[in-house]
């Protein structure tokens, strides 16, 4: 259903530069911004890649937020996926390039996990309260700063600052609860504890293996918004 | 990318894939505006926890954001903003006895003329005491409906002994209500008289006008010049409140009002502001829910800010309202010059301090304020 053409030039008027001014801000680069927007323009007004009509992207925003707000999050949801898609073809063009040149062995001298440690991480960071868990992933994983997640859930960087602190510190506790209940001695579950950074280890477990699920999904969502 | 994983792994992850859904630009957009509800919130957060992609997607959605909380206000401690009061209204306390008897008789009609000149020539005459309950609701009548023949003088002693009178404490206020209830159908009757009789807000002499924005009445309408004067003082938090036009409203507004109980307990709250697409004023506070504020107004919002407890609102057709107590209630500015009121929509509101600030309208004009809005210049 291709948008109503009134309606569609007084969506321009407001909203052109918006629309810019976020691809710019997500992008940080003028030709990327540009192309950006220019291709969630089609999206919006109802035309797909080939000129075919289909329903504008418009007609899936419910006002749970501005649409100004909408449009920045469209713009950083269509840079994350073509981004991530771009990476992903150059690995993959590199790789077909360099011959044999597929994934990095795991090096060999990275000491084996105790299924223990393994075990009780998962454990206890699925018993973790969703939002610490995102505070975990977006600080640790993601590399957020603390003035970023800030903004994100308007508090203070400093209220952050502690739950980050008092969710990573009841984490470690309860994982070397856990595994001193498994049979470690205390001893044992402090040096486990530090062999392993539970803050990176079980994180990178989830993120792996999390990685794959979300990934394909968001590409599967992205292209059935697509078609 | 799934290399770390054995290929088991990944198939069988493969056969989730479908099961595995991403929320929507909208969802994640009330998310980043926290507009959501309290389970939309708490499933989107789920997903967060555990998806890189859509966690990249709200913080570059964040990032991109143009300060949209510049309104957010973190309010000082309520401890300070009490020892700050309290000096104050102890001094007023002091001096309420001699300001209600200097009041009491100024604002009754037949003595309207006599208490000007013994204002220009310095006297005070005193009255006893025990007489001030009996005679309060006349003056509560009275003071939102300045008698038409007074001048300019008149005016600005009104204005100070009304500033006096509403810092009385909440004590003296119950104690009036209940003894003007022995003559309220008289006052009434005087309320009503001098609503007809009164100026109209397009009087030339306040500059400003201020109205209770839910106030329709005649009455409240003519009493707009001496709210805007009340409101200057920090005991004016009800204002807005004491704009109904029956007088029962009045009496039982003052003292919640002047006590600042209920209205004390609201300026502690950190409230945040925004505008809609639609044109609609929201606050937010602690519950992270948005309500709608002046939603009775026909205006198209466009600008707010907020200076301490202060809030200030503008819109389509000049229209500017003006809130001392952080939005709990609400006086509307009418920007005029010459007798020219203001059309054009307000684009942006701009205060430095309390008293001075600057609106600009769409049409390009500038009106400048230092006094709190009480009066603008072009």
């Amino acid at each position: 259903m291709a948008a109503h053409d009134a309606a569609w030039e007084i969506f321009l008027t407001r909203y052109r530069s918006a629309m810019y001014e976020a691809a710019y801000k997500v992008a940080h680069d003028e030709a990327t911004a540009r192309a950006l927007a220019d291709s969630i323009y089609a999206e919006l007004y109802g035309v797909g890649q080939r000129g075919e009509s289909h329903t504008s992207k418009l007609y899936y925003y419910l006002g749970r937020g501005s649409l100004a707000g909408w449009l920045r999050t469209v713009v950083a949801q269509e840079y994350v996926n073509q981004y991530r898609r771009t990476r992903r073809e150059t690995s993959l063009e590199k790789a077909i390039e360099d011959g044999t040149q597929f994934p990095a062995v795991e090096p060999a001298d990275t000491p084996p996990v105790d299924a223990r440690v393994t075990a009780a991480t998962a454990s206890e960071l699925a018993a973790l309260d969703a939002q610490d868990r995102f505070l975990l992933a977006a600080y640790y994983l993601d590399r957020r700063t603390l003035a970023e997640i800030a903004k994100l859930l308007r508090v203070h960087e400093s209220t952050i600052s502690r739950k980050l602190e008092r969710a990573a510190t009841g984490l470690r506790k309860r994982i070397r609860k856990r595994l001193i209940a498994a049979g470690m001695s205390a001893r044992q579950a402090d040096e486990a504890m530090q062999d392993v950074d539970v803050r990176d280890l079980p994180v990178n477990v989830r993120k792996t293996l999390g990685q794959a699920t979300q990934e394909a999904s968001f590409y599967k969502e992205m292209g059935a918004d697509q078609g | 990318m799934n290399q770390g994983i054995p290929k088991s792994v990944s198939d069988a992850l493969a056969n989730e894939r479908s099961a595995e859904q991403h929320p929507s630009p909208d969802l994640l957009n009330g998310y980043v505006e926290q507009s959501l509800s309290a389970k939309e919130k708490a499933g989107v957060t789920q997903h967060l926890a555990v998806c890189e992609d859509c966690r990249e997607v709200v913080f570059l959605a964040s990032a991109a954001a143009s300060q949209p909380f510049d309104a957010a206000i973190i309010e000082p401690a309520r401890v300070w903003r009490g020892w700050k009061w309290l000096v104050p209204a102890v001094a007023m306390l002091a001096l309420g006895s001699s300001v209600l008897v200097e009041h009491r008789n100024l604002f009754a009609p037949h003595q309207i003329a006599m208490r000007a000149a013994n204002h220009q020539s310095g006297t005070l005459p005193s009255q006893p005491v025990g007489s001030q309950a009996a005679t309060d609701n006349q003056t509560n009548a009275l003071m939102f409906s300045p008698a038409p023949q007074a001048t300019p003088n008149q005016q600005e002693h009104i204005r100070a002994n009304l500033t006096g009178r509403n810092k009385r404490s909440a004590q003296d206020e119950v104690a009036a209500a209940a003894g003007a209830k022995q003559t309220q159908n008289e006052s009434r009757e005087a309320l009503a008289d001098l609503a007809e009789a009164a100026p109209s807000p397009t009087t030339p002499s306040p500059a400003v006008v201020a109205r209770n924005a839910a106030a329709t009445s005649s009455a409240a309408t003519a009493a707009a010049p001496l709210q805007a004067a009340v409101g200057q003082g920090p005991s004016a938090r009800a204002f807005g409140a004491v704009g109904q036009s029956s007088l029962q409203s009045m009496k039982k507004a003052a003292p919640s009002g002047i006590s600042g109980d209920a209205s004390y307990r609201s300026l502690t709250i950190r409230s945040q502001w925004r505008i809609t697409d639609q044109g609609h004023l929201e606050r937010s506070q602690a519950d992270d829910k948005w309500t709608q504020v002046l939603a009775a107004q026909p205006i198209r919002f466009r600008a707010v800010a907020v200076v301490g407890n202060d809030v200030w609102a503008g819109g389509n057709n000049g229209a500017l309202f003006h809130s001392v107590d952080g939005g709990e209630h609400w006086a509307q500015v009418v920007l005029s010059a010459d007798g020219h009121p203001e059309t054009g929509a307000v684009a942006s509101i701009h205060f430095d301090t309390v008293s001075q600030g600057s609106v600009r309208t769409e049409t390009g004009s500038t009106w400048t304020t230092s006094d709190r809005g009480q009066s603008w210049n072009k």
